[in-house]
């Protein structure tokens, strides 16, 4: 499916990327991803035909160039990675307990094994073309890892940032490893500065072992015409993830986010907010798969559509022959502010055990106009009166467990696109 | 002081799917000035909600004929949070559940939608003045802190109502059936926050079907409405000699040809 010009300018950046000085082991994963890519699919994401959109074509146009990331100016990230500029700021208190985090070159260098051992295993793992291609051509992201038996409670906060006078695509990858019993908090903010067309490829790799327990949150703010985010999540024994993505990107999107609840009793929540407006075109493919005995997994994902937007919600449960007590449970809701937009609630569950839990709700419905009428009949105006039924409806799939002034500061950046569009 | 007009007023309601328009109220005339405490008591389906939502608004009640006005400017072409900001108000038979919006937060909105941009009440204004209230209802503070009416029993959501009511300190203050729902000692709290507000500036008009709520709040003047009008206007008397004799026998002797819901 891919055009002729996206792979001739597939191949030039891959040439110039296998041009760069890396070690040898690397190169040959590069290639291997490569050749996996080729003969590998696009992902299948229901209800929505994105496959002849432009996903990897470098496109030279800049739709704006202005600075307007405030994100910056009001918080100080302790990893930011701005295309392949790299700044650190560790607390003081998670460098003393031994949070390690490496640059991708840092990792290259330092902790080549490790590196090498995730990118082999996710070149495994991998079953589309879009993976595949993200490890072949991946130029940045960071590496981090929490020792055993280690427990962060501060926010590590992550900016990742695509810059758009890179002349190639953007393919970042995070990969996170958490020790046995360890604990760590992410706040993720995934940008474009300045604006830019280019396609936005990102990846997130997350290993938990025995009864580690890791929140993860995800704040999307892309403005490139085309982004893919690739979430994937492996659970050891007892372990916990808490995901919470916010998708508020400005241009299409493809977001794949996956727990492969693999240990026994291990935990995995995945709550979804997104706002498409105008013409955007968001497509969600959020999966839990419930391989351990006793394992709990969770979907949530709620949507608001404006303008002549689309928006599409696939719920994936799977629940694998062995995994006997296991919970899965999802809910997929989306509110339609606008006529001309089209939504899909679209849950699948695959059950392959008896004693199981599972069961799933989705609803797709427009503003509830007696809530509308009440709250106008206290005196505030329409626009305040649908503000505060849109962002109740989507603050309930906000974690309770977040810190508040993490929780405040995502939903002013949804009221923010909620006007703005 | 102010006053509200009802003048020849005629509301259809229309059903959401045929489109189809019945007409409710049928020429109903009533006049209300601040001070003064009002009642008005009729048979179930006599239209007696459907006047109150048609006062406030409602989107689904269509005023076909006659007007009604706060000091001779005429709301019907005004939105409902205009009218809202005008000084009405209407506690509802059935208040809405909202999830996801605190009855903090919404309070605060809303005390807040009355005032220009730099007269914004501070928390701690605003704070004190809803513990008062919250106090003279009886009501805990954790009712603040959970989602706006969401799981309330339904005597809380009435003095949720009551609540909004003495916050928003309205001109013009519609209750509409704020006794249903309510125990003994609950009616007197919510009487008590009602007359707490009492005052020049201030008019009441009650809606309800038991006379023990007017022992509390003793109005001015009681409208019987049926089938549409007010029949008949009288004083607190008027209840006490209805709950005796019953509307039937009110019809009869006004000679009305109209069918209550619950004759065969
Ligand atoms: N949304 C609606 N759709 C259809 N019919 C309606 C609607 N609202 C009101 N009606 C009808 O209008 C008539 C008057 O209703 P209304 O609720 O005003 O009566 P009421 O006097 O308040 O009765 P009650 O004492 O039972 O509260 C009733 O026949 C009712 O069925
Ligand atoms: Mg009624």
């Amino acid at each position: 499916m891919v055009e002729k010009v996206e792979k001739q300018a597939l191949a030039t950046a891959m040439e110039r990327i296998l041009k760069q000085v890396e070690p040898q082991w690397l190169k040959e994963i590069r290639i291997q991803a490569w050749q996996r890519a080729n003969q590998l699919e696009l992902p299948r994401v229901d209800k929505i035909a994105y496959k002849d959109w432009p996903q990897f074509i470098t496109s030279k146009t800049i739709i704006k160039q202005q600075k307007d990331i405030d994100a910056q100016q009001q918080i100080e990230y302790q990893l930011s990675n701005y295309a392949d500029h790299y700044s650190k700021k560790l607390a003081k208190s998670m460098q003393e307990k031994g949070l390690k985090t490496y640059t991708f070159k840092e990792a290259i260098q330092l902790v080549p094994q490790i590196l090498k051992d995730q990118l082999i295993k996710m070149l495994k793992q991998a079953n589309t073309k879009t993976e595949a291609y993200q490890i072949a051509l991946m130029t940045s992201g960071w590496l981090i890892k929490v020792p055993d038996n280690v427990e962060i409670d501060e926010v590590l906060t992550i900016l990742t940032d695509q810059a758009s006078d890179q002349q190639t695509d953007y393919c970042n990858q995070t990969i996170v490893i958490l020790g046995k019993n360890s604990k760590l908090k992410i706040m993720h903010e995934i940008a474009s500065t300045p604006q830019s067309a280019s396609p936005t490829h990102i990846g997130v790799n997350i290993t938990l072992h025995a009864n580690a327990q890791l929140q993860y949150i995800g704040l999307d703010q892309l403005a490139s015409n085309f982004g893919y985010l690739k979430r994937t999540a492996h659970l050891a024994t007892a372990s916990q993830l808490n995901w919470q993505l916010v998708d508020l990107s400005k241009g299409n999107l493809i977001s794949e986010c996956t727990s492969h609840l693999i240990g026994a009793g291990s935990e995995s929540k995945i709550n979804v907010i997104s706002i498409t407006s105008q013409q955007q075109q968001h497509g969600f493919n959020t999966k839990l798969l419930n391989y351990g005995h006793h394992s709990k997994g969770e979907i949530n994902q709620r949507g608001v559509l404006l303008d002549a937007s689309k928006l599409v919600f696939n719920g994936i449960g799977k629940i694998y022959h062995g995994a006997h007590g296991t919970y899965a449970n999802q809910e997929n809701r989306l509110m339609m502010l606008s006529s001309h937009a089209s939504g899909d609630a679209n849950p699948i569950l695959l059950i392959e055990e008896n004693d199981v839990v599972a069961g799933h709700a989705a609803s797709v419905g427009q503003i509830d106009k007696q809530q509308l009428y009440y709250l106008m009949s206290r005196g505030l105006s329409k626009a305040m009166a649908q503000k505060l039924v849109v962002t109740g409806f989507l603050s309930k799939t906000i974690d309770s467990s977040i810190d508040q002034a993490l929780a405040q500061r995502i939903l002013g950046k949804i009221e923010e696109k909620l006007v703005n569009g | 002081m102010s006053t509200l007009v009802i003048r020849q007023l005629h509301v259809a309601i229309v059903d959401n799917e045929t489109k189809k328009q019945t007409e409710i109220i049928k020429g109903l005339d009533l006049t209300i000035n601040t001070g003064e405490t009002h009642a008005i008591m009729g048979p179930n389906g006599t239209g007696k909600s459907t006047l109150s939502q048609a006062i406030m608004g409602h989107p689904n009640y269509i005023v076909t004929s006659g007007d009604i006005l706060v000091d001779n400017v005429s709301l019907l072409a005004k939105t409902v949070d205009e009218r809202a900001r005008l000084g009405l108000f209407l506690a509802m038979q059935y208040p809405v559940e909202i999830s996801g919006i605190t009855n903090f937060e919404f309070m605060r909105a809303a005390m807040n939608a009355q005032r220009s941009p730099k007269e914004q009440l501070s928390i701690g204004n605003f704070m004190a003045e809803l513990q008062r209230n919250l106090k003279m209802l009886n009501m805990s503070e954790a009712m603040l802190e959970r989602y706006l009416n969401e799981g309330f029993s339904g005597g809380e959501k009435k003095r949720n109502e009551i609540l909004q009511m003495m916050m928003l300190r309205p001109k013009f203050a519609i209750l509409d059936e704020i006794d249903s729902g309510l125990d003994i000692d609950a009616l007197q709290v919510v009487a008590q926050g009602v007359n707490a507000l009492a005052g020049p500036k201030f008019a009441t008009l009650m809606i309800t079907h038991y006379q023990r709520l007017l022992d509390y709040i003793k109005p001015d003047y009681v409208h019987i409405m049926m089938d549409g009008r007010i029949v008949k206007t009288g004083t607190g008397a008027l209840a006490q000699e209805l709950e005796q004799t019953g509307y039937a026998h009110l019809r009869d002797e006004l000679g009305l040809d109209i069918k209550l819901v619950d004759e065969d």
